[in-house]
C-alpha cells in the first residue's frame, strides 16, 4: 500500500470518527474551568482539584460512578449532620512530550514533567480545609526536586454560593486557564507557582458572581518583592452560557506599585461551539526612580466539542512589553482536549510562537494528565 | 538511618532542617516531632533552594546606583567571553538547549525577568554558564539588586 493510500485512508476514519454518533456535550463542558468553575472545584473561584461534581459529571461520557473511588466524598455541608467529617482526596500528574524548531535550532525531542501533585479536602460541616503537596523542581546543585505547597486554604461556607477563604491560593483574575499556559497566566503574576496569601470572599448567583480578595502576597518570595493588594472579579451571566467579566487588581510592594485589569467573556457559538476571549493591561511604576513597565495580552479560543469527550480547539495569544522595546510574543495552538478515560486526558498540540523580530518556533506536543 | 530519615535526605538533601538525632527515647521523641514541625513548615511555605543559591534582597544597591546592562552583557557575551551563554554549544539561536535563547538583549530581559529565581538559582550555584567560569559575588549583588528594584527593562 502505497504513503499516499494509507494518508487517504487514515483521514476519511478519522472523519468518520469524528462524525460518529455521540453523547452530547453538557454545558459545562464549554466552559469547562471557565465562569462557574467552583461548581467542579473545591475552590468556589475554580482550579485545583475537582470536586465530587466535577468527577461525576465525567459520567456524561464514562458513565454512572465511572471516575469515583475511595475519599471521594461529596463535601457539600448537609444540615441534617452538621458534624459529619467528609474527604476527598485526589492526585494530578501532568507530562509533556514535545519536539520543536524555529528553523535555527532545534529543541528537543524530550519530555518534561509539568506537574506532580496530590491533595485533596476535608470538610466539617461548613469548614473546608483545602491543601495539595506538589513536587517543585529545583535548579541548583543537590536534590532535583523539594516538596512544595502551591495551595493550602481553610474555607467557610457562610451560605449557599457564599463562601469566606483564608490561606495561599491563586488570585481571581481572568480566565482561569491552566497556569503558565497563556501570557496573561504567565505574565501578569498567576503562573505555576505564584500564588498569594490572602483573604477571599465568593459569592456566586445565578445571574452574576463576584470574587473579591485582599492578599498580601507569596510570602516565600524576598520581602521587597511581596505585594499586597486588592483584587475584584465580578461577572455577569448574560443567558444561554454567555458571560463577560472584568478583573481589576491594584498593589504595592517596596519596589513598585501595580495596577492590572482584565476583561473577558465566554460566547456559545452554537450547539457544539464556543468562544473565550479576553484582553489584559497591566502597568507596574516604580516607588524609586522613573522605571515603568506595561504589558498588554489577548487570549482567545475557539472550540468544537466533536465528541463529548473531545475539545478540538484553535487558541491565539499575544503579548507585548509596551517599554521595554515592544517586546512581543505571539502564540498560535491547534489541539484536541482528549478526555480518553475518566482518569486520563490526552491535549495534542501544535503550537506556533513568535517572539519580536525572530522566527517562528513550531512544536508538536501531547499533554498527558492523569488526574483522580 | 531509619527509613523515615533515608525518605527525607532523599526528598529534601541537605536543604531542608533537621539532623540525625541519637540517644535516649526522649531524644528520639523530640527529634520526631521537630522533624514533623520541620516537614510541615517545608511543605506550607515551600523547600527553599540552600540560601546562597535563593534570590533575596539582602546585600544589594539601591535602584539607580546599579546597571542592568552589566547583566545583559554578561549573558549574551559570545565566544569571547568566558561567562557567557550563547556561545555554542548553549542557548545561541543554532542551539537553544533546554528551549531558551539568549542571543538578543530582547530574549535575555524576557528570560531573566520571567524566571528570575529560577536563573538566579542556577547562576549563584554555579550550574550555569555551563561551559563558562562562574559569576562572582559582585555580578550576583548586580542580579539581586535588578530584581528587587522590580526588574523593569533597561
Amino acid at each position: 500500500m502505497t504513503a499516499a493510500r494509507v494518508l487517504v485512508r487514515g483521514v476519511v476514519l478519522l472523519v468518520l470518527f469524528l462524525l460518529a454518533p455521540s453523547a452530547r456535550a453538557y454545558p459545562q463542558f464549554v466552559f469547562k474551568g471557565y465562569g462557574d468553575c467552583g461548581s467542579c472545584h473545591h475552590s468556589p473561584s475554580g482550579g485545583g482539584f475537582p470536586n465530587r461534581w466535577g468527577r461525576e459529571s465525567l459520567g456524561v461520557t464514562f458513565g454512572e460512578d465511572s471516575s469515583l473511588g475511595p475519599l471521594n466524598d461529596d463535601l457539600d455541608f448537609e444540615p441534617s449532620q452538621p458534624l459529619e467529617l467528609k474527604v476527598d482526596l485526589g492526585a494530578d500528574v501532568r507530562l509533556l512530550p514535545l519536539f520543536g524548531t524555529d528553523g535555527d535550532g532545534s529543541l528537543g525531542p524530550t519530555l518534561i514533567p509539568m506537574a506532580t501533585e496530590i491533595g485533596g479536602a476535608a470538610a466539617l460541616g461548613r469548614v473546608t480545609l483545602y491543601g495539595g503537596i506538589t513536587a517543585r523542581k529545583l535548579y541548583g546543585e543537590g536534590a532535583p526536586y523539594a516538596v512544595a505547597s502551591r495551595e493550602h486554604w481553610l474555607g467557610y461556607e457562610v451560605t449557599g454560593g457564599v463562601d469566606v477563604r483564608a490561606g495561599r491560593m491563586v488570585l481571581p483574575f481572568g480566565i482561569r486557564q491552566p497556569d503558565h499556559t497563556q501570557y496573561v497566566r504567565e505574565d501578569f503574576g498567576f503562573d505555576k507557582y505564584d500564588q498569594s496569601y490572602g483573604l477571599e470572599l465568593d459569592v456566586r448567583r445565578d445571574d452574576w458572581s463576584l470574587f473579591a480578595n485582599a492578599f498580601v502576597g507569596d510570602l516565600t518570595l524576598a520581602a521587597e518583592r511581596q505585594e499586597r493588594g486588592v483584587v475584584l472579579t465580578p461577572v455577569l451571566e448574560l443567558g444561554g452560557g454567555a458571560g463577560v467579566g472584568l478583573s481589576l487588581l491594584g498593589s504595592t510592594s517596596e519596589a513598585y506599585l501595580r495596577g492590572a485589569g482584565s476583561v473577558f467573556g465566554r460566547l456559545p457559538l452554537s450547539a457544539s461551539t464556543y468562544l473565550l476571549a479576553e484582553v489584559a493591561l497591566q502597568h507596574l511604576n516604580a516607588k524609586d526612580g522613573d522605571s515603568k513597565l506595561t504589558t498588554i495580552a489577548e487570549y482567545a479560543r475557539v472550540g468544537w466539542f466533536a465528541r463529548s469527550d473531545m475539545d478540538v480547539y484553535l487558541e491565539l495569544g499575544h503579548r507585548s512589553l509596551l517599554d521595554a522595546d515592544g517586546l512581543r510574543k505571539t502564540r498560535v495552538g491547534l489541539g484536541v482536549n482528549w478526555q480518553l478515560w475518566s482518569w486520563f486526558e490526552l491535549v495534542p498540540q501544535i503550537l506556533t510562537e513568535a517572539r519580536s523580530d525572530l522566527p517562528a518556533r513550531v512544536l508538536a506536543m501531547a499533554q498527558l494528565h492523569f488526574v483522580y | 538511618m531509619t527509613k523515615w530519615q533515608a525518605a527525607r535526605a532523599l526528598m529534601f538533601g541537605n536543604r531542608c532542617a533537621g539532623s540525625t538525632a541519637r540517644g535516649s527515647g526522649r531524644l528520639r521523641r523530640r527529634h520526631a516531632a521537630s522533624s514533623a514541625l520541620a516537614l510541615a513548615l517545608s511543605i506550607v511555605g515551600g523547600c527553599y533552594p540552600p540560601a546562597s543559591e535563593r534570590l533575596t534582597c539582602e546585600d544589594v544597591d539601591p535602584p539607580g546606583s546599579f546597571d542592568y546592562g552589566t547583566l545583559e552583557q554578561l549573558v549574551a557575551l559570545d565566544e569571547l567571553g568566558s561567562k557567557g551563554c550563547v556561545a555554542a554549544p548553549c542557548h545561541s539561536a543554532a542551539t537553544q538547549r533546554a528551549g531558551v535563547r539568549l542571543d538578543t538583549p530582547g530574549l535575555v530581559y524576557d528570560e531573566l525577568s520571567s524566571s528570575p529565581e529560577k536563573y538566579y538559582e542556577l547562576l549563584a550555584s554555579g550550574v550555569m554558564p555551563h561551559d563558562g567560569e562562574p559569576w562572582n559575588d559582585d555580578e550576583l549583588k548586580t542580579f539581586r539588586s535588578w530584581y528587587c528594584a522590580g526588574a523593569f527593562p533597561p
